[in-house]
């Protein structure tokens, strides 16, 4: 192999200048760029002069949107907060009865999306439902002659969605008091504090950052919801948006909605880093044993194991029970071949998206890493994992507006060039739906790919390039086979999330082209909540998954447990 | 020079985050050389190594193989085209690869057969047959250098880079593969880089040793001519412990506590430091070896004995009401008692004078 003819010219010559630019860096900032177009389509529009639609929005909807949403989020942020620390802390910190079930079974609820936990309570707890029916038939009442909570009101979606985003903050602030050293805790009881005092003077302080980044997450979830403030008549940004699209045919309008939004997310992300960065908490000893427990015994046992159940129960296990109890019901009818092929609709989709997401987090992280972190690609990364605290309404709009420009474009172009016109190629077919995944979801994908190759050491990769192989060859033969199952871990990840995903799937699935997350929705805007269980069902089984891989992962990554 | 130079580096500079860790060095690794590229930790050594096998991008000078640049700021040959096997410190084994399959994994050009051949040939030569099917996690810390060392020799690189390659292995094992290593390579006629902080290593395995400071090159040559000869006070320090007198030149010489010593062509009134390795300070007991001639007294503090050798701990006083603690190192037979009072003489052969420092 003689030397010169495969010599690598660089652009300039002292590797400041633009040397850096290769297949692999040039295609993470694409990615980047075609990552970022939806969102900076809904920030323009933000500064386009508002039409008389949005003044119209403006002065009737707007402060119901900002109010309820607000609402939202207080009820939400306040409810994950509590249930999440309180049953961490409770299944770290001390010992009762249950307490290694309760350690995995608490993130099941992550399972349910929260319009199917929706549908699920108000079959339960509507007028005609069963629990009042019981109450009527053995109390001996009739209609108006009691009072019951309305399930369908905005408590009642504060109520649904905490039921299932409590796991964001559970996880998050577990790990964050996992993380803290024993000797910090042992060194606050022997100056003086109680249990109680030394978990809220010591604890919970140092666990702050991983707090707060469970309640952020709960409350983008939150904005992010379509199906249940929809389902309860709770107006929100996305139902406006929907309504204001679809209903009114309104593009501009939504779009505007669409942006306002956007502030909300921006000013979370803020408030987020801002409760992070201004207190940084460095755990200033690195001694980790296993967690000596409080032992809780009779009455106190009882309490810590009745607050880990009620959550697992009311989140997971009642809907999951009801909804078990409505398909056996309705098997006859629902479970047809519609329902496989809607199925086999959220199956590929699903499996497209995972596998996109996976191989294009992939090429961008081993990017960064032959570049050893430069900057530039550094931000592309970071833009290119933005889309996840985008609500998918939000997401949606700036996928059609920009593709059905450009479908307009090319049919125009190709009438007067060719006279043919091909349709929608663009807008209105599945690639418009995969893209939008990608757009929300490639952060979850790049940040598992990223953890996982962290690991491996750069000896791999330099030993591999003195014998011989290329990068890309490095990657598929090194790389691959050693991440294996990180990969995996990571498509799964994006396949669930997929298989919720509803106010992205409803804007922008092709006609008549359904999944089981738009079946469960339409089933249940009809008031058929049992007909819609089997669709609904299948995605929590599907769900189930990655809460078992995470718990499986959490328990082995535990500082000074296991194997070092 | 009648042959081409495998390995040639030509005012070869570099910097991280503008800090300049390597100063305009050049040297040439001949066919069939084994070269020590030696210094301290944060030398720069190990960057040399790596600019020569490509992973780390060349920022000014030039770099040759087999004479043709591969390196020299428009040319920058990727590490997979320029045919230089590599070997580090933690051997960096494939972990999802058997034993055979690492030592394959280079011989993408040849078929199935051949290159399964040519893999179990390689580690035949370094003893490992036995584990061809092994996985890298069970072997121990030597063999897993073992069969790093067939891995880079299997597609028979023109040249061969080694970086640290004993480190992480106990004393007795290192010199063990540090020896079978030598033979592999001499008898292969591989020709060799390696990188080393160890002066020992070095001398043990090179023909030729580079040695650097602070990211250039304080002295090249064979090792004894180092050893023997060194330019200066960093180099002779590097190589052994040292005794350190200061003294000031005076008529051609320098007064120490063992008499007036010799100071060559330095001029009167320069501050030297006088440099004595411990072997060349004889220790003998009193009222034997020739008497008192040339000798001074000193008073043993404490004496050890090591594996070949002892080493003393002495006391030399009455001089200028200073007490000097010297070192001596003599063969394993003598070892004096505390306190006792010995002889002293100085081999003047192994005594080095550089001016102090700062006054370079």
């Amino acid at each position: 192999m003689s030397a010169d003819t495969l010599v690598s010219r660089k652009w300039t010559g002292r590797g400041a200048g633009l040397g850096w630019l290769d297949g692999w860096s040039v295609f993470t900032i694409g990615v980047a760029a075609l990552v970022s177009v939806p969102v900076l389509v809904v920030l323009s529009h933000f500064f386009i002069p508002a039409g008389d639609v949005w003044r119209h929005l403006a002065e009737t909807v707007l402060t119901g949107y900002v109010v309820n949403s607000l609402w939202l989020m207080i009820g939400v942020g306040t409810g994950t907060l509590v249930i999440g620390v309180a049953t961490a802390w409770l299944v770290t910190m001390c010992r009762f009865w249950g307490r290694p079930i309760f350690e995995w079974a608490l993130l099941l609820p992550l399972a349910v999306p929260a319009y199917v936990i929706a549908y699920t309570y108000t079959g339960l707890f509507e007028f005609a439902g069963p629990v009042q029916g019981y109450l009527r038939d053995s109390l001996d009442l009739g209609k108006g002659d009691y009072w019951f909570p309305e399930i369908r009101s905005i408590g009642g979606a504060i109520a649904m969605m905490t039921l299932v985003l409590y796991p964001y903050v559970y996880l998050l602030s577990r790990i964050a008091f996992l993380e803290q050293s024993v000797a910090v805790l042992e060194v606050s009881r022997t100056l003086g504090c109680n249990p109680w005092r030394s978990f809220f003077s010591v604890a919970l302080p140092l666990a702050r950052p991983g707090i707060a980044a469970g309640v952020a997450l709960a409350l983008m979830e939150t904005l992010n919801d379509f199906g249940t403030v929809q389902y309860f008549a709770v107006d929100t940004f996305t139902t406006g948006i929907f309504r204001t699209w679809f209903g009114m045919g309104e593009a501009q309008a939504a779009t505007q909605l669409a942006a306002t939004l956007m502030i909300f997310i921006f000013a979370l992300v803020l408030i987020e880093r801002l409760s992070r960065g201004r207190v940084r908490v460095r755990h200033t000893t690195s001694r980790y044993r296993a967690l000596p427990r409080y032992r809780l015994t009779g009455a106190s046992s009882a309490a810590a194991s009745t607050a880990c159940v009620l959550p697992i129960f009311l989140g997971f296990a009642l809907p999951g029970a009801v909804l078990l109890d409505w398909t056996v019901e309705t098997a006859d009818r629902m479970i047809d071949a519609r329902f496989f092929a809607y199925t086999a609709n959220s199956f590929s989709l699903a499996a497209i998206a995972s596998l996109l997401a996976v191989a294009i987090a992939l090429v961008m992280v081993y990017g960064l890493r032959l570049h050893q972190q430069n900057k530039v690609l550094v931000f592309a990364a970071r833009v290119a994992s933005m889309g996840y605290a985008v609500p998918g309404a939000v997401i949606a709009v700036g996928v059609l507006l920009p593709f059905a420009w450009f479908d307009t474009v090319l049919n125009d172009w190709l009438r007067a060039g060719f006279d043919v016109s091909p349709g929608l190629v663009f807008s209105g077919t599945i690639f418009a739906v995969i893209f939008a995944y990608l757009v929300r979801f490639l952060a979850i994908s790049l940040n598992t790919v990223e953890a996982s190759l962290d690991k491996v050491t750069t000896g791999m990769d330099d030993a591999s390039r003195t014998l011989g192989r290329k990068p890309g060859n490095t990657l598929l033969n090194v790389h691959l086979p050693m991440i294996y199952g990180s990969l995996l871990t990571a498509g799964i990840l994006v396949f669930v999330d997929v298989m919720k995903e509803l106010p992205a799937t409803l804007f922008l699935r092709p006609f008549n082209f359904d999944t089981l997350a738009v079946r469960t929705y339409q089933l249940a805007s009809d008031e058929r909540l049992a007909d819609a269980s089997s669709s609904a069902l299948a995605i929590v089984l599907v769900g189930v998954i990655p809460v078992v891989l995470l718990s499986i992962a959490i328990a082995r990554s535990r500082p000074g447990h296991g194997k070092g | 020079m009648s042959e081409t130079a495998v390995l040639e580096l030509e005012n070869v500079s570099h910097a991280f985050d503008r800090v300049r860790v390597i100063d305009e060095v050049s040297f040439t690794v001949a066919p069939g050389e084994l070269l020590g590229l030696l210094g301290p930790s944060g030398s720069g050594k190990t960057t040399l190594l790596r600019l020569a096998a490509g992973l780390e991008e060349l920022q000014e000078g030039r770099i040759l193989i087999n004479g043709q640049p591969v390196a020299d700021g428009v040319v920058q040959v990727p590490p997979e085209s320029r045919g230089v096997g590599l070997v580090f410190q933690e051997g960096a084994l494939f972990p999802h690869l058997t034993v055979v399959g690492n030592v394959a994994f280079g011989l993408a050009r040849l078929k199935g057969a051949e290159k399964r051949r040519r893999a179990l040939e390689v580690l035949e030569l370094v003893g490992m047959t036995a584990f061809a099917e092994s996985y890298p996690h069970v072997l121990s810390g030597g063999q897993q250098q073992r069969v790093a060392l067939a891995r880079a020799l299997a597609p028979s690189p023109r040249l061969l880079l080694l970086d640290e390659p004993f480190t992480g292995l106990d004393a007795k094992l290192r010199s063990q593969i540090r020896d079978e290593t030598l033979h592999i390579l001499k008898d292969s006629g591989t020709t060799t880089l390696i990188v080393t902080h160890d002066p020992e290593e070095a001398m043990y395995m090179v023909d030729r040793i580079v040695l650097l400071n602070d990211g250039a090159i304080a002295q090249s040559g064979a090792p004894e001519e180092l050893y023997c000869h060194p330019v200066n006070a960093f180099v002779t320090e590097f190589f052994s412990s040292i005794n350190r007198i200061t003294g000031v030149v005076k008529g051609n010489s320098i007064e120490t506590p063992f008499g007036s010593i010799a100071a060559g062509e330095m001029p009167d009134g320069t501050a030297v430091d006088v440099l004595i390795r411990p072997e060349a300070v004889r220790v003998t007991p009193l009222g034997t070896d020739g008497g008192e001639v040339d000798a001074v007294k000193a008073r043993v503090i404490t004496a050890r004995r090591l594996r070949r050798a002892s080493f003393i701990h002495l006391c030399i006083g009455n001089f200028e009401g200073e007490h000097l603690h010297f070192h001596s190192r003599v063969p394993a037979r003598y070892l004096p008692g505390d306190d006792e009072t010995v002889n002293v003489r100085l081999d003047h052969s192994q005594i080095f004078i550089f001016p102090a420092d700062g006054a370079e």
